[in-house]
């Protein structure tokens, strides 16, 4: 997979990953490249910036827990964050059926 | 080091942000709680990695600290906004000094109580002098009270490239120096050491700077001590004359 073009959608998959409920950021990283099955592999360290980008622009809020002896910083998605991540599927849905179609691709 | 391999990356991160410390430290405790879980995750999964082995599989996972920290990058403003606070009481306490030791050789050089040459033509040397002495007062005021809110509001500041403060420290009071040097050079000067103190200042200023601010308000107000000295034996010369 393209790392630009995974970098351009990153805000997305990790509103939609946190749709599922609040999770550290270990776990967020986790479930993006299960759910997509290996194809979203980016070095996790990175991911953290668009966690903190994301909640400083208010669709995350964040809380510190203890876990192990360690604090744990925890993500959740704000009712901004859910309105965000809507609005952007359907911005994505128009975009890849756009494309299918002109690629000539079954809907 | 400490032969951990997650704790020497983590020291690597710490000393490579720029972020402010607060915002470090959050940085490094994120951190820290990815390696530790990710080094886990990779020993449940092959019981033949030891415990060092998992610790640095998690860390090449997590990327190169230096990737990391650019990717932590503050942002221009932030930047601009760290210099600003550092050059702020440095403007401020050069114009206090600058104003101080003008006073006192103005003292010491005028016995015969010529006028002299001044930085703005028509505008008496008293009120430059004097104006410059406000000036330094109020910015110097000015950033105690700003650094006073801000701590008080926890709000930190990014830190800036190594070598950026005490560069600029010495570079920018000496460009002043020689500036006003060029200023006075084609006026009738009496003011040769008035010359010579602006640029001396300048580079002591600059370089003790670097030295701690406690060294330099001590270097200063010596350098006043010894220019005060210097107009007690002037006015004694001269009334012996």
């Amino acid at each position: 997979m393209n790392k630009e073009r995974l970098k351009g959608n990153l805000d997305m998959l990790l509103l939609s990953v946190l749709a599922a409920g609040p999770a550290h950021g270990y776990a967020v990283i986790t479930a993006l490249r299960g759910r997509s099955e290996g194809e979203f592999d980016l070095p996790e360290g990175t991911v953290y910036p668009a966690l903190h980008r994301l909640e400083g622009a208010g669709l995350l809020s964040s809380s510190w827990s203890d876990a192990d002896g360690r604090r744990r910083r925890v993500y959740a998605l704000t009712g901004q964050g859910e309105t965000a991540l809507a609005g952007q599927r359907t911005e994505w849905k128009r975009f890849s059926s756009g494309i299918g179609a002109v690629l000539g691709w079954q809907a | 080091m400490n032969g951990d391999p997650i704790d020497d990356y983590l020291a690597r991160l710490r000393a490579g942000l720029r972020t402010p410390p607060a915002r470090t430290a959050e940085i490094v405790a994120e951190a820290e709680d990815h390696l530790r879980e990710s080094s886990a995750a990779a020993a449940g999964r092959d019981e033949r990695l030891s415990g060092a082995d998992a610790q640095r599989a998690a860390i090449t996972a997590f990327g190169p600290a230096r990737r990391v920290v650019r990717a932590h990058r503050p942002s221009a403003a932030e930047f601009a906004a760290a210099a600003a606070m550092k050059a702020w009481p440095v403007l401020g306490c050069y114009l206090l000094l600058t104003s101080l030791i003008g006073w006192v050789l103005y003292a010491s050089l005028t016995p015969t109580r010529e006028k002299p040459a001044a930085w703005m033509p028509g505008l008496p040397l008293a009120l430059e002098y004097g104006g410059a002495m406000l000036l330094g007062a109020a910015l110097v005021a000015g950033f105690l009270l700003v650094r006073g809110r801000r701590s008080r509001s926890g709000a930190g500041l990014a830190r800036l490239p190594r070598g950026l403060v005490p560069w600029g420290t010495v570079i920018a009071p000496l460009a002043l120096g020689i500036a006003g040097y060029e200023k006075l050079i084609e006026r009738p000067l009496i003011h040769t050491e008035q010359v010579l103190a602006v640029v001396m200042q300048s580079i002591l200023a600059g370089g003790l700077l670097v030295a701690g601010g406690a060294v330099w308000t001590l270097a200063c107000l010596l350098r006043v001590a010894v220019a005060a000295l210097r107009a007690v034996a002037t006015a004694r010369l001269s009334r012996d004359r």
